[in-house]
Order: structure tokens, then sequence, then C-alpha cells
């Protein structure tokens, strides 16, 4: 498997994992819900741009993350 | 004969007995507020206590608003301005000014939003109220309550219910308000525009930020000291870093307290005989319209900076430079994200939505000082 083939999400913002919805293993489309960002009292839902496999999940919920910190690992 | 008396005298006391059909619209409009708030969950925090307060104070007999009145001592917090430095201090710990200071150009949308201010002062004054008076609901376009509450008290303090009630409600419908706006004004095409990542801003420009800020702004615009002073210092707090248990109590648990004795103490000035009059209906649509237009000129300046920019500024974040942090940020990713779902807007709106804390500040301090109150 090629490293071209994994692609990172990375936090849009900077705030607290609020719910985790994916696992390793899980098949996802584009657009489907992979975590919730809790960010200025906002629940914010971070989307899959990408069909394929979730690889890694590399938060957990309650985690704070910033700006760019790389969320979930998803093989294309 | 005399049971009958007892009985008279009996109901003569009850709320019941007493309950004037204004009153009834007051309680109404208290349900209101806490149906907009519980169901559609437009800013709860506020709305809920707001309804309550405003429901507390239509029922007769209860005296709660009487001089010693349970109401009265918490109105205190309001009518003393004690509770709006209070705010700001939890707001500023709460609050990253980085979005601003990474892209201090949003400032020009902090201020073209607070063109409402101006056009309620124009439209006030027109309709016969005094200069003073015309401030104190111009700054309603402000959209920051704490502000609102502080201008008005300085310039006119019979108006101090209106002019809170009005602020704190549109601030909390801005979900309502601001949407058709916002898609009238700025096409599609804009709407789904993504920016550019802001660059990080050091620890050392966050600590100096509040320091100069106070300093700055203190010694241009004395009058609104304790305001700015409260949120610089909150601020301070959260970015030095060492005091993080302070930081999080004053932004989270404090801020939440206050909130709620704030929110009830503007509801409790929604009394049948305060409100129900053509001034309060006039004060209100000004304040609406002060709204509108402020949102429009956030709006359109912003689209000019998109332009301008070839396309790197998505104008959704004008409308957030009326201020009413973090609501009016929050609005703009709302409506960002209908059109494009991995647009996150809400870092971005909040450079031109803390640029309008700091308009709104600057705007009442002027008042202030033109007016020579301090």
């Amino acid at each position: 498997m090629s490293e071209n083939n994994r692609k990172t999400i990375a936090s849009p913002v900077p705030g607290k994992v609020a719910e985790v919805k994916t696992k390793p293993g899980d098949q996802v489309k584009r657009g489907d819900l992979l975590l919730i960002v809790e960010a200025m009292k906002m629940y914010n839902r971070v989307l899959t741009p990408y069909d394929g496999v979730v690889r890694e999940v590399a938060v957990s919920a309650g985690q704070k993350v910033n700006t760019s910190d790389p969320l979930v690992v998803i093989e294309v | 004969m005399e049971f009958l008396r007892i009985l008279r005298v009996m109901a003569d006391a009850t709320g019941i007995y007493n309950f004037s059909a204004g009153n009834l619209v007051m309680i109404c409009f208290g349900i209101l507020f806490i149906y907009f708030g519980i169901k559609k969950r437009y800013e709860p925090f506020l709305l809920v206590p707001l309804g309550i307060g405003a429901i507390l104070v239509n029922i007769p007999g209860t005296g709660l608003m009487d001089v010693g009145g349970l109401l009265h001592f918490n109105y205190l917090g309001v009518e003393k301005v004690i509770y709006p430095p209070l705010i700001f201090l939890g707001v500023g710990a709460m609050t990253d000014f980085g979005p601003l200071i990474a892209n201090p150009s949003t400032i020009i949308l902090g201020a073209a939003a607070h063109i409402g201010i101006f056009i309620a002062l124009v439209g006030a004054k027109l309709l016969g109220f005094t200069i003073k008076e015309a401030g104190a609901i111009g700054i309603i376009g402000g959209a920051d309550g704490p502000m609102a509450i502080y201008v008005s008290t300085k310039l006119a303090p019979h108006l101090l219910g209106q002019v809170a009630v009005s602020a704190y409600s549109y601030m909390a419908l801005l979900p309502l308000i601001q949407p058709p706006i916002m898609r009238l004004l700025v096409p599609r095409r804009e709407r789904e525009l993504a920016m550019e990542q802001l660059r990080p801003v050091s620890r050392r420009e966050k600590i100096v930020f509040p320091i100069m800020m106070i300093i700055l702004v203190n010694s241009l615009l004395p009058p609104i000291a304790p305001l700015i002073s409260c949120l610089m210092l909150g601020n301070l707090i959260r970015e030095s870093g060492v005091i993080e248990r302070i930081a999080d109590t004053l932004g989270g648990v404090f801020l939440d307290i206050v909130t709620v004795f704030i929110a009830v103490a503007i509801g409790s000035t929604m009394s049948a005989q305060n409100f129900v009059n053509l001034k309060t209906l006039e004060i209100v649509v000004l304040g609406l319209i002060a709204f509108c237009t402020g949102t429009a000129g956030g709006l359109l300046a912003a689209r000019i900076m998109c332009k301008l920019s070839g396309g790197k500024i998505n104008p959704l974040i004008g409308s957030a430079g009326i201020a009413a942090v973090p609501m009016a940020a929050r609005v703009s990713h709302t409506v960002g994200i209908e059109d494009n779902p991995y647009n996150f807007l809400i870092m971005y709106a909040m450079g031109p939505n803390l640029a309008g804390v700091l308009g709104t500040a600057v705007a009442g301090g002027i008042m202030l000082t033109l007016l020579g109150v301090h």
C-alpha cells in the first residue's frame, strides 16, 4: 500500500473532540460523519471528503485538538 | 356577610385579581422567549432566564421588583453597572484573540458592521428622542449586551430596560435575523469559498495584545475603562497559561452564573407599565433596523474585500462584525456549511467578531466622550 493512498483528515478548528463516530476498519463514503469537534460552544461535524477505509483514528473523545492536528487516516 | 368580605379581601390580594391586559401580553412575551430558547435552541442560556424574569415581574403582588425584593437586589447588578464588567471578564477568559491578531484586516469588517449604530442613532433623533437617548438606542446595533447596558446606564438610564431587552433579544435571535440577509446579499458561489488557513499566532503576541489594548484603548477612551480593562484582564489570565484553573472557571462556570443573573435582571425590567407604550415599540424597531443594517454593512464590506483579495475572503464572515461573540461567528459558520459542508468558517469569523466587540466599545466610548459623560 503506497503512502499516497493514505489521506489524513485534520482538525479544521481548535477545540475538543466531543464524539468519535468511526473506528479502524470502517468503510466510509464521501460525506460520512467521522467525528464531532466542539469549538466555541458549537458542535462541528467533521465529514470525510474521500471514499475509503478508516485505517487510524488518532484522537479520542474529550481530547483537546488544534487546527491541523491529525484526526483520522483513510486509505482511499 | 363578614365571611364574604373576608373572601373579597383575599381575592383582592391575589395576583389573578390584579392582572392587567398588559401583564398578560408581557407574560406571553416571556413564554415566547422560553419557547425560542428551549424548542428552537436560540441561545437558551439567555432566552430562558430572560423569559422567566419577564414572567415574574408581571405577576402582580409578588413585590419581587420592589425595593428589598429579590429581583430588585439582582437588578442592582445592572443598575450599578456591576454585571457588565464581570461578563467581560468571563468573555475575555473564554476568548482566543488569535484570529484577530492573525488577520488584523478584519477590523475593517468590525467597523463596517457598526453602520447600524449610526443609522439607529439618526433614526431615533428623527423620531424625537434626545441625543443622549438616541445614543443609547443606537448602541443596540453594537450587538453587545454588556456594552449596551453600560452606555445606556450612562446616557439614558430610563431607557435601560428597553435597550437591554432589545440588544439581548436580537443577539439571541441572530440565527433567525441574519441568515436571510446573508443569503440575499451574498451569491452562492461566494458563500462556498474556502479560506486559507490563518497564520499561527505566538504566545508572546497573545500576551502582549491584552496589555497593549488596556494601555491604548483606556488612554484614548477612558469612559469605557471598566469594560475594556476587565475584558483584557480575563484574556491575559487565559493567555498567561500559568493560571489555567482560574481561566477555565472565569470563562466557564463564572460566566454562566453571571449570564443567568444579568438575563433575569434584564427580563425583570419588562413590566407592563414600563414596556407597553409607543416608545418601546419605536426602540424595538430601531434596534432591529440597527441589527439588519449592521449585518448588511459587514457583508457588503466583506464582499468588497473578497473581490480585492481575489476570492480569498468568504463574505459570510462580514456579518460577524456586529459583535455578539460568539453567536454571530456561529451564524456565519452555520450558513457557510449549508452550501459547503467542508467549509469551517467559525475561526475566520471570530476575527471580525472580536473586532466588532472592540468596535462597539470604541463607538460607545466615542459617544460617552462626545456627550461629556463619564
